[in-house]
C-alpha cells in the first residue's frame, strides 16, 4: 500500500450529506442523560464471550496513559516481622486533578471513601453480579470528565454516569466495588478496583485480595499474536498441581518497578515476550493476567510487575503454545 | 480564533465545514460503524460548543478536536466487546473497487494506537512532534508506532517521512 492509496481510501470516507443538519438539531436538543447506557450495553455483550476478558486496560498498562501512577520504592515498609522489606513498592494515591485531565474521560472511575477506583481487568457476568451484589454503598454522581477540576472529585463522583454502587460479597470494599443497575429486565455490572495508594511487598498483597488460591475453576491462555489480533484461539490449562505451584509462586513474587522495566523495553517484541492468562473464578468473576518473558506477571491496572520464581513461571509459560 | 461563542446554526456550520469530514474519518477508523462515528461527531461538537477553551488559532482548535475525538473513541472502545470487535458496518457503499475495500479492511485491523498515528502522519500530514503533542506521547513513541504501523500495513512509505 502506498500513501496515495491510503489517501484515496480515506478521501472516500465522507459523512452523509444530511449529517450536518442532524447534528445541528441534536446540538439544539442537547441534554444530559443520567446514565451512560452504551457502556454497560457493550459490556453485557462482551461478557458472553470469554475471548474478551482480558483486553481491557491494555492501553492502560502502557506508560503512555497519563492516569498511570508513578511508582515509588518504599524502603520504610516493614513486614510483620518488623524487618524492612527491600522489595516493597508503593503505588501512590492517584490525584487525578494533578494529572492529565483530558484522560479522565477515557476510563471508568469512581471516587469512594476518598480513593479512586478504576475499571481494571476483572469483570463479572450479569448473573454472577446479582449473586455477588453486597451492601449498597451509594449512588454515583456523574460529572467527572476531562474538564473537571479538583472540586469535582467528591465522594462517589464518577465518569460513568449515575448508577448504584455495591460492595462485592467475598471481597474487601477497600479493594473492589461494583457498579450495578437494572434496565428493561437486564442488569449491568462492572467491577472497580483500588490499585493505587497501596504498598506491595509480594504478590500476595495484591492477589490475595482477588482470592485466587483455591477459587479458580478455568484457565484459558493465548499467545500474544492471538490476543493482539483478537483471534478466538485459546489454549486451556488444567487447574492442577502445576498451576497451584504457579499461584503459590505468584503470591510470593517480588514486585518490580513498572517504569524501570518499561524503559528497558519489556513491552517490546510482544509476540515473543508476552502471553495472556484468563482466569475464571468459582464465583464467575474473571481476571486477566499478562505473562512477560523473564518470569514477570502483570495485572493490568496495577503499575507494577511481579517477578516469579523461574521454574514455576516457566511451567505455565512453556505450556502455552 | 475563539470558539467559545459557538452555537447551533451560527458557528457550528462553519466548524462543521472545517472539521466535520476530518473528525468523521477519525471516528470511523476507530469505531468502525457509521452510527457510532456520527454519535462521536455529535459528542465532539457538543464539547466544542459548550466546553471548549479559547483557542490560539485554527491549528490549536484542530488539535484539540482531534484529542477530544480520540479520547471519546477510546472511551467507547474501553468496553471489552468494543476492543475485540471493530465492526465494518455499511462501508461497502463508499468504495468503487473491491481492492479499496480490502485495503480499508487492512487499515481497520491495525491496533488502535498504530492506526491513529498512521492517519495523523500520512493523511493529516502532521509532523512527529505535533502528533506527540496531540496524542500526549513521546516523539520516540510516535516513531515507534509509525514504524510498527507501516510494517503491519505494508506501507511503502519509508522514504517519505516528514517532521
Amino acid at each position: 500500500m502506498k500513501q496515495s492509496d491510503y489517501k484515496r481510501i480515506m478521501d472516500q470516507l465522507e459523512p452523509d450529506n444530511e449529517l450536518q443538519n442532524q447534528l445541528a438539531q441534536g446540538l439544539l436538543e442537547k441534554g444530559d442523560t443520567p446514565v451512560r447506557w452504551r457502556r454497560p450495553l457493550y459490556l453485557a455483550a462482551s461478557l458472553l464471550c470469554v475471548i474478551s476478558i482480558g483486553y481491557i486496560s491494555f492501553e492502560a498498562r502502557k506508560s503512555d496513559y497519563k492516569l498511570e501512577s508513578v511508582i515509588s520504592v518504599d524502603h520504610s515498609q516493614k513486614e510483620a516481622t518488623g524487618q524492612v522489606s527491600p522489595h516493597a513498592i508503593t503505588i501512590p494515591k492517584i490525584e487525578l486533578p494533578k494529572q492529565s485531565l483530558e484522560i479522565a474521560d477515557m476510563v471508568g472511575l469512581i471516587v469512594y471513601k476518598g480513593n479512586i477506583y478504576m475499571q481494571g481487568s476483572s469483570s463479572i457476568t450479569p448473573e454472577a453480579a446479582t449473586k455477588l451484589r453486597g451492601e449498597k454503598l451509594g449512588r454515583t454522581k456523574a460529572g467527572i470528565d476531562e474538564y473537571s477540576g479538583n472540586e469535582s472529585y467528591v465522594e462517589l463522583a464518577s465518569t460513568i454516569g449515575v448508577t448504584d454502587v455495591f460492595s462485592v460479597k467475598g471481597y474487601d470494599s477497600n479493594f473492589r466495588i461494583m457498579s450495578y443497575q437494572e434496565h428493561e429486565g437486564n442488569n449491568y455490572a462492572e467491577l472497580y478496583e483500588r490499585l493505587n495508594s497501596i504498598t506491595l511487598t509480594n504478590g500476595a498483597d495484591l492477589f490475595e485480595k482477588m482470592k485466587l488460591k483455591n477459587n479458580i475453576t478455568t484457565v484459558m491462555a493465548q499467545d500474544y499474536d492471538n490476543w493482539n489480533n483478537s483471534k478466538s484461539t485459546f489454549h486451556e490449562l488444567k487447574v492442577d498441581d502445576r498451576f497451584g505451584t504457579f499461584l503459590n509462586s505468584l503470591y510470593e513474587a517480588i514486585p518490580r518497578d513498572h517504569g524501570k522495566l518499561y524503559d528497558e523495553g519489556i513491552y517490546n517484541h510482544g509476540e515473543q515476550n508476552q502471553k495472556v492468562l484468563f482466569l475464571t473464578m468459582a464465583d464467575q468473576t474473571e481476571i486477566t493476567l499478562f505473562l512477560f518473558n523473564g518470569n514477570y506477571v502483570q495485572y493490568p491496572g496495577a503499575s507494577v510487575f511481579f517477578e516469579m520464581e523461574p521454574v514455576a513461571f516457566s511451567a505455565i509459560w512453556d505450556a502455552i503454545p | 480564533m475563539s470558539s467559545n461563542s459557538l452555537r447551533p446554526g451560527e458557528d457550528f456550520s462553519a466548524a462543521y465545514r472545517i472539521y466535520g469530514s476530518m473528525l468523521y474519518k477519525i471516528a470511523l477508523l476507530h469505531l468502525g460503524s457509521k452510527e457510532d462515528a456520527e454519535e462521536a461527531l455529535q459528542e465532539t461538537f457538543i464539547k466544542l460548543m459548550y466546553k471548549a477553551p479559547a483557542f490560539q488559532d485554527l491549528e490549536h482548535e484542530k488539535a484539540w478536536l482531534i484529542r477530544v475525538m480520540t479520547n471519546h473513541c477510546k472511551n467507547v472502545r474501553s468496553s471489552l466487546w468494543r476492543k475485540r470487535v471493530v465492526k465494518l458496518e455499511n462501508m461497502d457503499q463508499w468504495f468503487e473497487t473491491a481492492e479499496d475495500r480490502t485495503m480499508l479492511d487492512n487499515i481497520m485491523k491495525l491496533p488502535f494506537k498504530y492506526k491513529m498515528t498512521i492517519h495523523l502522519y500520512y493523511y493529516e500530514d502532521y509532523a512527529i512532534k505535533q502528533i506527540a503533542d496531540i496524542l500526549q506521547i513521546s516523539e520516540s513513541a510516535v516513531k515507534m508506532r509509525l514504524q510498527r504501523g507501516r510494517q503491519l500495513l505494508k506501507l511503502d512509505l519509508e522514504g517519505e517521512q516528514h517532521g
